[in-house]
């Protein structure tokens, strides 16, 4: 192609397609009308032309910047900051593998690595050559108890491996396939309306996004088939999420019967066990189905039993008796999109004494006295900043909710959000109302689809019945809130950060002071807290401070929710009362690591957090007795971590992480994080040099002491605490040696001589470094063996070990 | 409101919206910035600004943090001082660039080679001479003799041939001396100091060069008759022309240099005479000593040094049918290929390694053996005898082997050095090679003795000595100012290194595609019948031709890029950190600014002039992260981008990553 050698169309800034592709620019103009023409409409408006064309093709950004105030270097700016943006064309389906810490830990690294294979996905590109696969990692789905974890579009595969996740892709065709031909599930036309008159019989199904991936969905479908064809008057309800992970999807009955790790298959049984059928033919019917399937059914001979909670009442009294419930009270229980479900649970009621008895003073007085202090990680006295926001000057205020929950192996915002969006509406309007603004922001992260519904849903409902919109609960109180996706960039859940996304600008944060509460949301006092704060909000109203400051330590008053997982028996959601030591809650409340393994340490804190190692179980959950270890709060992912888990890769992928989250701005995040990253993957590697670990201290520290913000200043925590714990790790990685017995580069797989011979191992090698021979011992090809894992997995007599 | 604050122990007050940088400013206090400019949003990116403020655990950018009323500020402690250095490195770490070019920094004398092309193929000779002059006074010399170091890393060298630098300021020094004749520095005013330079070779005359241009009075004492040393007694006049030397010299002597000829230090004079007389001494008596040949009979052979020093002398002694010269430096090499032009009918060179002891001696080998010279290594000898008729056997082992050669002059051309007992006599240490100095200064055990040259490093080549007469003249002009003698400051380099093969494209990119100029030569037959030069002279326009293929790899900004000298004031090491850095390209779209998107700090400036002048399409930062680059929207050319604002940008740029379009000389971006 005969090119200007001036035109320079090899510096792009970004890589975009062509210009010479067609699309229709009326779509992008309707876009803009919906959107609005403000800078500030930047975000929604790429959201929209991505979710249009599937990426963001050039021309539609240069007609953006014809129609609307949006600059060129604007668009392009925020169009090349997000994550979520691409700029080429993705294939029909779209899998994200989660990259979260959880996955991590689990093997995600290796199920992308099969993934790639399988789609025979090499180099620079990320989609099959027929374009019907795009793979991406993503920093979290904030499934951690599936780990690992995919989404193909918007389904979701959890407990993956590097054999099973090829399948799923296969599945997930199959499925595709049938329902394009009609074979699959008909359209509900016979749905049970959700308000009836009368009272019907209540079934409840988990349906938050990780209940969802284990297939809460099917089960919420068999259910409904199954009440349908038994003629009862029952509904299912969708409820949100119990925290109890490691038993989804779970079913609820009226009476309390709980039934976890449901399938649709059991479905059947255990709707036939609680609900009789209606009508004699149908009672026939159903005997006789009783009948057949006892006939040949395998799952007759299994009894429901084993599925019910009873069945681990210990498991499930362990899981819950050490935790106290403030913010998920209800969660699980409650329908998350029924507003009427809350208010019968006494939902919206400290709103109401809030605007109808109390002045703002008050309100802020009290959450002061119940010394709540910010769930995003920092701990700042929530009373204190609210009383700041009120106090600003400036008649135009904001509330921000900050639901941009970017932390690897965090899901708490998302299933609070999913599981009781009310209670965060009910606890910013009180906010509002106390700090004296009429606008909310609920910023969400775009990953988790399901929250962002709720969360409309709920706004919805809640104006409808007057707890927001004008003339709140019949006072002149008046309060709008909009919900903003986010675009995908961790750095944005710093206030400053998040702030500029609404704004429409790259999310990068600025230098404070001054903090938001004096010039925040385009410059007028803003108050920011995050989705956990503010659920404990109400509770604080209808309890008293008393009873919130009578929870936990001096410092630390209330409740922390964690997202739990790693190597742990019972993960899940959690909320447990400050105070309690680490030990109680990987022990009496985890169940303990699973059998077989050792307790190695905890990451508490996420990518800003750091690892408290097994001696240390009895650190205290308290905001300062977790910094004084060097991890922090964080916004509360919690890992457990054993033995086969190395330390020093653990470090390097919470640098990965804030590396690749990192704005780019300043001097020591951007380059310094980059380059401690490059020795940690040198130690990786085997090829440490000398001096490596003091410049890797000193690089952190000064990363720790320089960067302009939050995540900067955090980022080198999961090195510092790694190496202060677990220094012996690294510099036996310096000597070329992992003890963890992870780093691949560092290691060798090895069959031994229990080989029994059954070739299972070659057979499921994806790269043929086992050749099969029948009844006799096998070797590796080291050379070919990319250290998978899949044999060591497969082998039946434990014959493959890793040195 | 105004704030009253403290900065280092002292008080300010400013107004309000001031910074802490406007507060320490107003103090006189300089806090270095390279992503600041007054009048534009402040946007902390660089984070060279930190300071210390009380009771804040984090270093904070002064240039954005308000004054506020009591505040207690520190801008300078080590620990803010590590925390820019460490900035600093890190910048550096990302920053694809060379600061000079590869010839600059190969250059033992660190001659601005593409400056001095620039002036070339501006037509303006005598700068382009003045350019050579500041770092060799003997130009026309080192232009005949030097190795060429500078060409062995010349890039153009891996696209098609490095550019004949050697040619092209033999070419400028001799249109010179041809058009105008040597042109005479003016003298810097007189010092009433006094400086004795023992030896009147390369590196005493270039050490009188330097100080008589600081205007302190220069005496050279010399053993020989005649001032230039080595450049006169110990290199055949085929490579150096005696004319030319004198030439050179006689400007020295015009600016007031004495000579005391004939004299010999130990002898004649002694160090402590001069010491007493003269405010400082400069040794740089060459290394005049040569090493005994190692095999019986070897004090049978002919010193080098003597044999180029009779032949200088104009009495050649006679050599009859065949000349074996024993030894593997270029003086072996010039003493063969003076014998050849003293009629002999057959030149061995027998060198005991391989490949002659540097790689720089290739292409004089390749001219010794175009004449004749027969070159035998790797070969000992281990016995030389007489064998009557005044001819010698010479014995030599070679491969496990032997053979025995016979010849009429034996020639040993060994390791030389300084008269090391001489030198110790005199009170001073000797290292290895030869009069023990501290690296930086020069400066020898004795306060006010400096030595340079060969007498310090041994038998070495004319360039080092014409440097290190430089750096001499340098630390004695620090010792009689009273100042610190710390050597020179020499401000940071980054080295590209190996460049990636998109990027040397991107480096050729707009320069001609022209094949190297040959360099005419002389006659075979008159090459080895006369003493007369080897290489043909340039025509202009094949000069010009020749000049015009340079790269120009030095960087646009290397005198004025802040990165660059906050770099070199903290002392910060380029290479630090390593890893992955960005790519080099060049944007020449602009017709007056380059843009190098390799060399950017992300200081965004160009992005908040864009910004502030309204560019419609302007400056960006795409992506995030490490990757973040700035750039012109939807990959736009710099044209596009900038079009009313290039030059504002050029000029706040801390870095050559946007910078005006090199004029072909200094003189012309002056008179722009």
């Amino acid at each position: 192609m005969a090119r200007n050698p001036h035109s320079q169309q090899r510096h792009a800034v970004a890589v975009t397609a062509g210009s010479d592709e067609v699309i229709d620019l009326r779509v992008v103009d309707r876009i803009v009308e919906k959107k609005g023409n403000q800078k500030s409409s930047a975000i929604p408006i790429l959201q929209a032309v991505q979710s249009q064309f599937g990426y963001l093709p050039r021309p539609a950004l240069t007609r953006v910047c014809e129609i609307t105030e949006i600059t060129p270097a604007q668009i392009e700016g925020v169009a090349t900051f997000y994550s979520q943006f691409r700029q080429m064309p993705v294939g029909k389906h779209l899998i994200s593998v989660c990259h979260g810490t959880a996955c991590h830990v689990a093997g995600a690294e290796r199920v992308t690595e099969a993934l790639l294979r399988h789609l025979g996905i090499e180099g620079e590109t990320d989609t099959d050559a027929d374009g019907l696969f795009t793979v991406q990692k993503v920093p979290c789905i904030g499934c951690c108890s599936l780990a690992p974890v995919m989404r193909i579009d918007e389904r979701v595969y959890g407990w993956l491996t590097p054999e099973s996740a090829p399948r799923a892709v296969e599945r997930f065709l199959r499925d595709q396939a049938a329902r394009a031909s009609g074979k699959g599930r008909p359209p509900d036309a016979r749905a049970p309306k959700q308000d009836r008159a009368a009272t019907p019989v209540e079934v409840r199904v988990g349906l938050a996004s990780c209940c969802m991936a284990s297939g809460g969905v099917a089960v919420k479908d068999a259910l409904e088939g199954q009440i349908r064809k038994l003629g009862v008057d029952a509904v299912v309800r969708s409820a949100g999420c119990a925290g109890m992970c490691y038993r989804d999807p779970v079913v609820e009955f009226p009476g309390g019967a709980r039934y976890g790790n449901v399938t649709p298959d059991v479905v059947s049984k255990i709707v036939r066990g609680h609900l009789r059928p209606v009508g004699t033919v149908r009672r026939a019917k159903e005997a006789f189905g009783r009948f057949t399937d006892l006939l040949c059914d395998d799952w007759a001979w299994e009894t429901i039993d084993s599925y019910a909670f009873d069945a681990d009442r210990g498991s499930v009294e362990g899981f819950l008796a050490k935790q106290k419930r403030v913010v998920l009270e209800g969660c699980g229980e409650l329908d998350p999109a029924d507003i009427q479900d809350y208010v019968r649970r006494g939902g919206y009621l400290a709103l109401e004494s809030c605007v109808k008895t109390m002045c703002p003073e008050d309100v802020i007085q009290t959450v002061k006295a119940s010394g709540l202090r910010g769930r995003g990680g920092a701990g700042y006295p929530t009373g204190h900043k609210w009383d700041q926001v009120r106090h600003a000057p400036g008649l135009k205020k904001y509330v921000i909710v900050n639901g941009d929950e970017g932390d690897p192996g965090a899901f708490m915002d998302r299933l609070i959000l999913e599981s009781c969006p009310h209670r965060i509406l009910e606890g910013v309007a009180i906010a509002a109302f106390a700090v004296g603004a009429d606008e909310v922001y609920f910023y969400v992260r775009r990953e988790y689809p399901l929250a962002v519904e709720r969360a409309h849903q709920a706004i919805r409902q809640a104006e409808e019945r007057g707890y927001l919109g004008e003339g709140i609960l019949g006072t002149d109180f008046c309060l709008k809130v909009h919900v903003a996706e986010g675009a995908g960039a961790f750095v944005c859940g710093e206030e400053t950060g998040l702030i500029a996304a609404l704004e429409g600008r790259r999310g990068v944060p600025r230098l404070r002071p001054p903090y938001p509460a004096e010039s925040g949301l385009w410059g007028r006092p803003t108050n920011i807290n995050n989705v956990e704060t503010y659920a404990n909000v109400p509770w604080i109203i209808r309890h008293g401070p008393e009873a919130f400051a009578a929870i936990g330590t001096a410092n630390s008053r209330g409740t922390k929710v964690f997202a739990l997982a790693g190597a742990i028996n019972r993960g899940g959601l959690i909320e447990v009362p400050m105070g309690i030591t680490i030990g109680e809650i990987v022990e009496d409340i985890g169940g303990g690591i699973p059998e077989g393994h050792t307790f190695k340490a905890v990451q508490i804190g996420g990518p800003s957090g750091g690892c408290i190692p097994a001696t240390l179980r009895g650190v205290r959950i308290d905001y300062e007795a977790l910094r004084q270890y060097g991890a922090m709060m964080g916004s509360g992912g919690l890992v457990v971590i054993d033995e086969t888990t190395c330390m020093v890769d653990v470090a390097r992928y919470f640098l990965q992480f804030t590396q690749d989250q990192s704005c780019g701005q300043c001097t020591f995040c951007r380059i310094g994080t980059k380059r401690m990253l490059e020795i940690l993957d040198r130690l990786c590697r085997g090829d440490g040099r000398t001096g490596d670990l003091e410049l890797l201290e000193e690089l952190a520290n000064h990363v720790r002491r320089t960067s302009l913000c939050g995540l900067g200043r955090a980022a080198p925590n999961p090195v510092l605490t790694t190496l202060r714990y677990f220094r012996d790790e690294y510099e036996a990685h310096t000597q070329g040696r992992c003890p963890a017995k992870r780093c691949r580069a560092l290691i060798a797989y090895r069959i031994t001589d229990d080989c029994i011979g059954c070739t299972l191992c070659a057979q499921h090698c994806p790269v043929q470094a086992i050749e099969p021979r029948p009844y006799e011992k096998h070797e590796i090809d080291t050379d070919k063996c990319i250290r998978c894992g899949t044999c060591q997995a497969t082998c039946p007599n434990a014959a493959i070990e890793i040195e | 409101m105004s704030a009253r604050l403290t900065v280092d122990g002292r008080q300010v007050e400013v107004g309000e919206r001031a910074t802490i940088l406007d507060a320490a400013r107003k103090l006189g206090i300089v806090i270095p910035t390279l992503c600041h400019a007054d009048g534009l949003r402040p946007a902390p990116s660089c984070f060279l600004c930190v300071v210390q403020v009380q009771g804040e655990p984090h270093l904070v950018p002064s240039c954005v943090v308000p004054a506020q009323d009591g505040m207690v500020v520190t801008t300078d402690s080590d620990d803010i001082r590590a925390a820019r250095r460490t900035a600093l490195e890190l910048l550096l770490s990302d920053h694809a660039g060379d600061c000079e070019g590869p010839c600059t920094l190969a250059c033992p004398a660190g001659v601005d080679i593409p400056e001095l092309l620039r002036c070339l193929v501006a037509g303006r000779y005598g700068e382009a001479a003045a350019v050579m002059r500041e770092r060799i006074p003997l130009p026309g010399a080192l232009s005949r003799i030097c190795p060429g170091y500078c060409e062995r890393v010349c890039r153009r060298g891996e696209r098609d041939e490095a550019v004949a630098i050697r040619a092209l300021t033999r070419f400028v020094a001799d249109t010179e001396y041809a058009m105008h004749g040597a042109h005479v520095p003016q003298p810097g005013e007189p010092t009433d100091r006094k400086v004795a330079i023992v030896g009147a070779g390369p590196a005493g005359l270039s050490a009188a060069y330097y100080l008589l241009l600081e205007g302190h009075g220069c005496t050279l004492f010399d053993q020989h008759a005649e001032p230039g040393g080595n450049f006169r007694y110990g290199l055949p006049s085929f490579r150096l022309p005696r004319g030319l030397l004198d030439v050179e010299i006689d400007v020295i002597r015009k600016m007031g240099a004495r000579f005391r000829l004939g004299t010999r230090l130990g002898e004649d004079v002694a160090l402590d005479d001069l010491r007493r007389e003269y405010d400082a001494v400069l040794l740089a008596m060459g290394a005049g000593m040569e090493a005994p040949l190692g095999c019986e009979g070897g004090e049978l052979a002919l010193s080098v040094l003597e044999f180029l020093c009779m032949v200088s002398e104009g009495a050649a002694p006679h050599v009859g049918g065949e000349v074996v010269v024993l030894g593997d430096g270029k003086e072996a090499v010039d003493a063969a290929r003076t014998a050849v032009r003293l009629g002999t009918s057959r030149v061995a060179l027998l060198a005991e390694s391989s490949s002659l002891a540097t790689p720089f001696l290739d292409e004089h080998l390749a001219s010794a053996r175009a004449e004749g010279v027969e070159f035998v290594s790797p070969a000992r000898p281990t016995e030389i005898v007489r064998v009557g008729d005044g001819r010698f056997r010479v014995a030599c082992q070679r491969d496990g082997g032997s053979f025995i050669t016979e010849a009429s002059v034996v020639i040993s051309a060994q390791k030389r050095s300084v008269d090391l007992s001489l030198v110790r006599s005199l009170g001073l240490a000797v290292s290895q090679r030869g009069i023990e100095v501290e690296r930086e200064t020069l400066r020898t055990g004795l306060g006010d003795v400096f030595a340079a040259g060969e007498a310090v490093s041994g038998s070495s080549w004319g360039v080092r000595a014409v440097a290190a007469g430089r750096l001499a003249a340098l630390c004695i002009h620090q010792y009689l100012c009273g100042a610190e003698v710390a050597g020179e400051h020499r401000l940071l380099s980054v080295r590209m290194g190996q460049l990636s093969e998109k990027e040397r494209a991107e480096l050729f990119r707009g320069t001609p595609e022209r094949a190297p100029v040959r360099v005419p030569g002389t006659d075979m037959a008159r090459r080895k019948s006369s003493f007369g030069g080897v290489e043909g002279e340039l025509s202009e326009p094949d000069a010009v031709a020749e000049a015009e293929r340079c790269l120009h790899c030095d960087c646009e900004a290397k005198g004025t890029c802040k990165l660059r000298r906050y770099a070199s004031e903290y002392g910060a090491v380029a290479g630090r950190f390593r890893g992955e850095r960005r790519a080099f390209e060049r944007d020449v779209s602009h017709p007056d600014v380059v843009y190098e998107p390799g060399k950017c700090i992300l200081c965004g400036l160009c992005v908040r002039i864009a910004e502030a002048e309204q560019e419609r399409l302007g400056m960006t930062f795409a992506r995030r992260g490490f990757v973040t680059r700035t750039g012109v929207p939807f990959g736009g050319a710099l044209q596009h981008g900038l079009k009313i604002s290039a030059e504002r940008c050029a000029a706040a740029c801390p870095t050559g990553a946007l910078a005006l379009r090199r004029r072909m000389s200094r003189i012309d971006r002056a008179s722009s």
